[in-house]
């Protein structure tokens, strides 16, 4: 054998050699599927430079528009720990750039030991020899690796070796982003498959897919659950739902689906789920065909909503709006919003009847409210409205409505401004009451109350009527004292000797006189006079002692005399003085009347006053006159009943009236001698009135 | 001016009204007079005076007793005293009888003072006048008690217009004897002439026998 087929021999040993390390290395980097990435591209590495018979090495990605170099795996033994591994922009890289920059493999067989390739990694490796190959993804160079320090010059062989090594990494490594990439996509997708069953679940809001002859392909785990049929028993036949819809709604489903299929539009429809144990369901399902390029249907997709709690709501909220309206009905009283222009928002159903307006026609516009509001009222509303828009508060207003057919009706209107958090002024809600009634109850009492004071007010005067005479008497007597005292007056002051002491007596009994006169005539005034009921605290025995004189002169013409026998202390009452002196009136009259035949016996009045009890004051009236069949005492306090040839008979109802007003009673009795006791009482004054 | 009046004058006064009670009181005393009031007519019979009054100033209308019972009362009971009625209104049927039964004057509250002092004067006057015929009749009883009972024959004989002689025949006595008491009648009597005795005894109230 000579050297050169030794050599021969050598070689293709080499080859063979390293033929079989390649394989080896290549079998062993993919079983590293599985491995991190640093451990690929050092395994990767540690290879080439065993089967190019390298020192050294290096492996270097290219970012995706190769501009940058990263080193990504070297010889940890040969080099010093770098903080972090070195980027490198290609164009100012040194040599180990190279590759990227021609896009071919670069081989530098120098045999001139030179210093760390200029800029060139791993700095602390002294290079004789070098090779560096770039890695392609078609076009793209995404790779540079490198070897150096070769015994022997790089060759082809090496760059074929280096070359078939990195193009498996490069494999392995893109292999393993696209599982990577796989399972976060994966991971991603069943995350939000999660959500959104999560969002059917809370939503109760289920998904199909049908293909397109009502025969599901697909159904949502909601849609199972509001269909109440197990997931893990598949996708259900074509009957399985059908049956579980409410025998009357089936043909209704049936139909939207002919819509879908054969008109190819959406469809809607609502229907009823019953399930097996009976639980009723309402249900909502929105059906969308998928159509192909051709526009032939190619599946149906949709949605099932199960608006059974919403159905429940609507049904509860109309129950509540039907009593609203019922009430608002019953109580005529209608509800309305708007904004602060007075542009209404809503009108309850009562409004609209008050204002007689149909809510078929829908809001009335302001212009019309307006012009059924009385022309006198308008202004007052404005301004209710502008208090509630500027002022921001509560306002009230009443006014009338007039509708076309001229009906007038009384309302009453409340607004409230609702208020956002800054204070502006959102909306304003209210209430209209219609009132026309209460209005009218007012008006008619008011009427009755006036006719009451006023029957009560010709009772007075008739009365004042039938004592003129005793009245005239009454304040005669006082001028008659201020004549004869002015007489006797002028007569001590003239002559020579005036005597002053005694016209001064004389003059101060003119004055005491006069006086009792006027008191006189104030009573008389007040007691014809007109006037609204008066409150105040009273003395009932001062109350009647004043009205005493009125009808002394009567009783003594009617040969009576009065005895009055007040307790010294009586409580105090609340009431009208006048009213009240009318009823002692009224009852000493009648008294003085029922005495005028008798003959046979004394014609005596007695007028007794007394504290009937903690907080009563009873005032009786007795005389010894005629006295009261029992027939009679039943009637004697009707109006219009009358035993006087000449009475109204109003007395004692008009009487009876006042003391009822004054929470008082008033009864008669008969006596035990001859003749008939009324009494009245009233309550003690509980707190000072206020006048 | 009621210096001029008869201090010792009392007036009575009867109203149940206190201003015109008092009214009166005042004026009657400003006049010059005593002025007794009282407020009811019960009040004055049961007065304890010694004096009676010589008026009475009484109001019509009183309770209990009124004004003209009052006034019929005191007739009954001799009490004779001037009355001027007072009343509040003209009452005419009252006054009519008021005056029938001798009231001096019916006035109406409030009284003129003229009115009510002239009535009262011509009451007191009526009651001196009164008085002083009372006085001279309780004269002549006292000079006529001192005759002896034929001188009293004798005189009654006279008035009624016997001569001496028919006196004499009369009473079974000389016409002398007739002669002697009826010097005795004259002169007790103090009369100056028949006539003046025939007088006297009118004012006593012995009535002629003549048939």
């Amino acid at each position: 054998m000579d050297t050169k087929d030794i050599t021969e021999r050598q070689r293709v040993e080499e080859a063979l050699y390293l033929n079989e390390l390649q394989v080896h290395a290549l079998l062993r980097l993919n079983e590293m599927a599985e491995q991190p990435m640093q451990m690929i591209t050092d395994f990767a590495l540690e290879k080439a430079i065993e089967l190019t018979r390298s020192k050294s090495g290096y492996l270097a990605f290219l970012n995706a528009d190769e501009t940058l170099l990263t080193m990504h795996s070297w010889p940890k033994e040969q080099c010093a720990e770098g903080p972090a591994p070195r980027t490198d922009p290609v164009p100012e890289a040194a040599r180990w750039a190279e590759a990227v920059r021609q896009r071919q493999p670069v081989i530098a067989n120098q045999d001139a030991p030179r210093a760390s390739l200029e800029k060139g990694a791993p700095e602390d490796v002294e290079l004789v020899r070098q090779m560096d190959v770039p890695v392609f993804e078609g076009e793209r160079i995404v790779a540079v690796a490198g070897v150096g320090n070769k015994g022997k010059p790089y060759d082809e062989n090496d760059v074929r070796q280096l070359m078939v090594l990195m193009l498996g990494m490069w494999r392995l490594v893109q292999r393993k982003q696209e599982d990577d990439r796989l399972r976060a996509t994966a991971e991603a997708l069943r995350r939000s498959e999660t959500y959104l069953a999560e969002a059917q679940r809370l939503t109760h809001t289920g998904s199909w897919a049908d293909d397109g002859t009502v025969r599901p392909v697909y159904w949502s785990e909601e849609h199972y659950r509001i269909f109440g049929l197990d997931p893990q028993q598949g996708v259900p036949t074509r009957d399985q739902p059908l049956e579980r819809i409410h025998p009357d709604d089936r043909d209704k489903v049936l139909r939207a689906f002919d819509r879908v299929i054969h008109q190819k539009v959406d469809s809607e429809t609502e229907y009823r789920i019953v399930l097996p144990d009976g639980t009723l369901k309402y249900a909502q399902s929105i059906g969308h065909p998928v159509l192909n390029a051709n526009g032939d249907l190619v599946e149906i997709v949709g949605t099932t909503v199960d608006i059974t709690e919403r159905r429940r709501t609507e049904e509860a909220l109309r129950r509540s709006e039907a009593y609203l309206t019922e009430s608002q009905r019953l109580t005529q009283t209608g509800s309305w919003a708007g904004d602060g222009t007075m542009q209404t928002a809503y009108w309850s159903e009562e409004l609209y009847r008050m204002y007689g307006f149909d809510p078929q026609q829908g809001l009335p516009s302001h212009d019309e409210t307006m012009e059924r509001i009385h022309p006198e009222d308008r202004g007052k509303v404005y301004q209710a409205f502008e208090k509630i828009t500027l002022q921001k508060v509560d306002a009230e207003t009443e006014y009338r409505i007039v509708l076309p057919d001229g009906t007038l009706k009384y309302a009453h209107g409340i607004g409230h401004p609702v208020l956002d958090a800054n204070g502006d002024l959102v909306e304003i809600v209210g209430t209209t009451v219609d009132i026309t009634a209460r209005k009218r109850a007012e008006e008619e009492r008011a009427r009755l109350y006036q006719l009451e004071a006023d029957l009560a007010h010709i009772n007075r005067v008739s009365m004042m009527g039938e004592l003129t005479a005793s009245i005239a008497h009454e304040v005669n007597q006082p001028l008659s004292g201020v004549v004869s005292n002015g007489s006797a007056c002028l007569r001590w002051l003239a002559g020579d000797e005036p005597n002053l002491e005694e016209g001064r007596e004389a003059a101060r009994r003119i004055v005491r006189d006069g006086k009792r006169a006027a008191e006189i005539i104030a009573r008389i005034r007040a007691l014809t006079k007109r006037a609204a009921a008066h409150r105040e605290q009273l003395d009932l025995n001062e109350t009647i002692r004043e009205v005493l004189p009125l009808v002394g002169d009567e009783a003594k013409k009617r040969g009576v005399v009065i005895r009055a026998c007040f307790a010294e202390e009586v409580l105090p009452v609340v009431g009208d003085r006048v009213q009240l002196q009318q009823v002692v009136l009224n009852l000493v009259m009648n008294g003085l009347e029922a005495m005028s035949t008798i003959t046979d016996r004394a014609r005596e009045l007695v007028i007794t006053s007394r504290n009937a009890d903690q907080d009563q004051v009873e005032v009786a009236i007795e005389d010894s006159g005629i006295g009261l069949d029992p027939d009679e005492s039943a009637k004697i306090f009707e109006a219009f009943y009358t035993t006087k040839p000449t009475g109204m008979g109003m007395g004692l109802s008009i009487c009876r009236s006042i003391l009822l007003a004054h929470g008082g009673r008033l009864w008669a009795t008969a006596n035990d001698s001859p003749g008939t006791t009324f009494h009245f009482s009233l309550p003690k004054a509980t707190e000072e009135p206020n006048a | 001016m009621h210096n001029s009046r008869e201090s010792g004058t009392v007036i009575a006064i009867v109203d149940d009204d206190p201003s015109v009670r008092e009214g009166l009181q005042t004026l009657i005393r400003s006049a010059g007079w005593r002025a007794e009031a009282f407020c009811s007519a019960q009040d004055f019979l049961a007065r304890r005076c010694a004096d009676a009054p010589s008026c009475l100033i009484l109001d019509l209308q009183l309770p209990g007793l009124s004004g003209l019972d009052l006034q019929k009362r005191m007739a009954e009971g001799n009490l004779d005293i001037p009355i001027v009625f007072l009343t509040g209104h003209g009452d005419i049927p009252a006054s009519v009888r008021a005056m029938k039964a001798g009231a001096i004057e019916f006035l109406t509250k409030p009284v003129e003072e003229e009115d009510l002092l002239r009535a009262i004067q011509e009451a007191i006057e009526r009651d001196r006048r009164k008085r002083q015929k009372h006085a001279e009749i309780h004269d002549l009883q006292s000079r006529y008690e001192t005759l002896t009972a034929r001188e009293r024959e004798v005189m009654q004989q006279v008035i009624s217009g016997l001569l001496n002689k028919q006196v004499a025949g009369e009473l079974n006595i000389t016409e002398f004897t007739v002669k002697i008491h009826r010097g005795h009648v004259m002169r007790k009597m103090r009369a100056d002439s028949l006539a003046d005795l025939v007088r006297m005894a009118e004012g006593l109230g012995i009535r002629s026998n003549k048939r």
